[in-house]
């Protein structure tokens, strides 16, 4: 049997990698998830712009890039490019580096500086152009 | 492993120390901010007493000639990896071709290089330190220069999340404060300055100068006047050592200290500040705080309870990584 | 307690001082210390200096009282301890680019250049203590006649092999480095070798003679 802390652990990491439906089989047990498909990403007009969810990739505090960092502060508006720095998860002293999964622009909405955010929680919204 | 492309001629392989050998005269070398020196290597796993590479001067480069982890520490530079910019605190994996570049320094003065394991570079007379003066230990006794090829201990990556780790490391201002206080404990004769120098002493800033290495820091402030003159025998000074020679200026001797000298010495900035030293650039204000024994200790203690978070921190991060990663 | 001190010059590192004449008589009590103390529970290395001790401690010696007075409780002992050493020939170039403050010497000491180097030259020096600089001695025997301040601002890099005066002592640096002393004359000697053992050529109670094989002006 699958007890429900593994069950909610394979749902984080589902989300966290996009995945919606996973079916376990063997002899003895069975588990099937299926998740919604994450929002925005669904299909628009090309040429209009559309936002993707930056999920967190952990438990932790989040931080903003541009504290301590020597890093520039993240300005709205601006562009970002896949594998840029968006800001941490904090959990004490260790901060694990959340990354911007494609190019895109810097959002208005972020979570406040401490906010806890779980496995595959939104971190913010990238806007796309496609 | 990793190439020097770029790099002044002032960088050199540190560990913590080496320690054993004062009475021979051979001082302890080792990396002048130990404490951005041990987050590097625990940031990869490493054992604290690993080799990392001390960069005290930059524009520099490097160009990873195998794909491997590695992790960064210290000074605010503006660092990039292919172009991507990155924490001044991290610990991330390097593609094969990829290219490290260091800009200018913005805030501290140093930045530390760990790979897996640790640089290899041999073990002399216990530790893996260069000892510049003497021309031993680190690689091959020297400063890096374009061409040299620095090797990790261990050939694979460290358990990292694929966007890499940072870590929190203390301010180096206390909010508020314009210098960057050092809490030192009152030395041999202190006693013999005047009062108006002892109390310039330990209320105004003193001011980094450019003429300063891993031997010292010459400092510029108010000027520090004894009651009594006459030369001092020569005696054991360490790392730390506030030493005020004629000219009324201190001096602080830092990791390439001598071992023995002869200038009065009016304070012994404790060992959990030497760091705050280290990160100093020229210009930068320094206030000393007096303290007693028992707040040295407890300063200790302080210092190794960070270090102790640190260390469960990242196991636990690792531990993490290797069931999700 | 006597008038000996004990200070504090880091936060592990003690400094033990004792109002004595600059002596060999009273260098070797300080030898005779450094051995003591060396065994004491918490003390890394005991290093004498000149006419002084330096412990260096596992941990911030909030005791240091009770350190101070059994040091001081040692000391008053009076134990000695006598060293049969060996005894190493250096030959120097005195004045010259590798001694450039000859000259300044013989005016401060208001002696001319060959009897600076006659008298420099005369004793057989024993070395007190080891350091400042990896190998470096600390010699005692010099002539009072010979002695002269500090320099006001050091050097930042004099060569390995100089020749240097300041206060009462004497020695030859061991590698280039900074000096506040007065330089006198070179020489060509291994003080410090990494893959000896040991790797400092001389110890506390070692001698050394200086063989002048010329004088530059």
């Amino acid at each position: 049997m699958f007890a429900q802390p593994d069950i909610d652990r394979i749902l984080a990491a589902m989300r966290a990698h996009g995945v919606t439906r996973l079916e376990i089989k063997d002899p003895k047990k069975r588990l099937r998830l299926s998740l919604p498909p994450a929002t925005g990403s669904s299909p628009t007009a090309p040429g209009t712009p559309y936002s993707a969810a930056v999920t967190s990739p952990g438990i932790g505090r989040y931080l903003p890039r541009g504290g301590d960092d020597g890093m520039a502060e993240l300005e709205p508006g601006a562009r970002v490019l896949a594998g840029e720095v968006l800001g941490y998860l904090c959990s004490g002293p260790v901060r694990r580096v959340v990354v911007a999964p494609h190019d895109g622009i810097v959002p208005a909405e972020w979570p406040e500086t401490g906010a806890l955010l779980g496995y595959g929680d939104t971190v913010c919204r990238l806007e796309t152009e496609q | 492993m990793i190439e020097v492309l770029a790099l002044p001629p002032v960088s050199t392989v540190q560990d913590l120390g080496r320690d054993g050998h004062w009475f021979q005269g051979l001082g302890r070398a080792g990396a002048m901010d130990a404490l951005a020196h041990r987050a590097a290597n625990l940031l990869l796993g490493n054992d604290e007493t690993a080799a990392t590479l001390e960069i005290p001067l930059t524009p520099a480069q490097f160009r990873f000639a195998a794909r491997t982890s590695f992790a960064l520490a210290g000074a605010a530079c503006d660092a990039t990896l292919d172009g991507r910019a990155l924490p001044r605190i991290w610990a991330g994996i390097a593609e094969a071709g990829q290219l490290l570049a260091l800009g200018g320094m913005r805030t501290g003065a140093r930045i530390y290089i760990a790979l897996p394991g640790g640089i290899d570079v041999p073990g002399v007379l216990g530790s893996r330190s260069t000892q510049l003066r003497e021309g031993f230990g680190g690689f091959h006794g020297r400063v890096l220069m374009p061409g040299d090829l620095l090797k990790p201990m261990q050939a694979d990556a460290a358990e990292l999340p694929e966007a890499g780790l940072s870590l929190e490391l203390p301010a180096l201002w206390q909010p508020g404060e314009q210098a960057i206080l050092l809490r030192a404990l009152a030395s041999t004769e202190h006693d013999s300055f005047t009062e108006a120098a002892r109390a310039a002493f330990w209320t105004t800033p003193y001011a980094v100068t450019r003429q300063g290495n891993r031997q010292g820091f010459r400092l510029e402030g108010a000027p520090l006047d004894r009651n009594s003159a006459g030369e001092l025998r020569s005696h054991g000074i360490v790392p730390g050592i506030v030493q005020v020679p004629g000219g009324g200026q201190p001096i602080i001797q830092l990791a390439d200290s001598a071992t023995m000298g002869g200038y009065p010495k009016i304070a012994a900035v404790i060992a959990p500040d030497f760091w705050r030293i280290a990160q100093a650039r020229p210009g930068d204000q320094l206030r000393f705080v007096r303290v007693d024994v028992v707040e040295a200790a407890a300063a200790e203690v302080e210092e190794a309870a960070l270090l102790e978070q640190w260390r469960v921190g990242l196991r636990a991060q690792r531990a993490l990584c290797r069931s999700w990663c | 307690m006597g008038d000996t001190r004990t200070s504090l010059i880091g936060s592990r590192a003690i400094l033990f001082e004792a109002p004595c004449p600059f002596d060999l008589e009273h260098q070797q009590r300080f030898w005779a210390l450094a051995e003591a103390c060396a065994a004491w529970p918490g003390v890394l290395e005991a290093v004498p200096g000149m006419t002084n001790l330096t412990l260096l401690l596992d941990r911030v010696p909030v005791d240091i009282d009770r350190l101070a007075r059994d040091l001081d409780a040692l000391w008053s002992s009076g134990q000695r301890r006598q060293v049969d050493g060996r005894t190493l020939e250096i030959d120097i170039v005195y004045g010259g680019k590798g001694g450039p403050h000859l000259a300044e010497v013989a005016e401060m000491t208001d002696l001319s250049i060959d009897e600076v180097v006659r008298r420099h030259s005369g004793p057989t020096y024993t070395v007190y203590a080891v350091g400042s600089h990896a190998g470096y001695c600390y010699l005692g025997g010099l002539d009072p006649r010979l002695e002269t301040p500090r320099r006001k601002t050091p050097l930042t890099r004099l060569p390995g092999g100089s020749l240097s005066v300041a206060g009462l002592q004497t020695g030859v640096s061991a590698s280039a480095g900074p000096s506040g002393w007065n330089t006198i004359g070179a020489a060509e000697v291994a003080f410090f070798d990494p893959g000896r053992d040991p790797a400092a050529l001389l110890r506390p109670g070692d001698q050394i003679r200086f063989r002048p094989v010329d004088v530059l002006t």
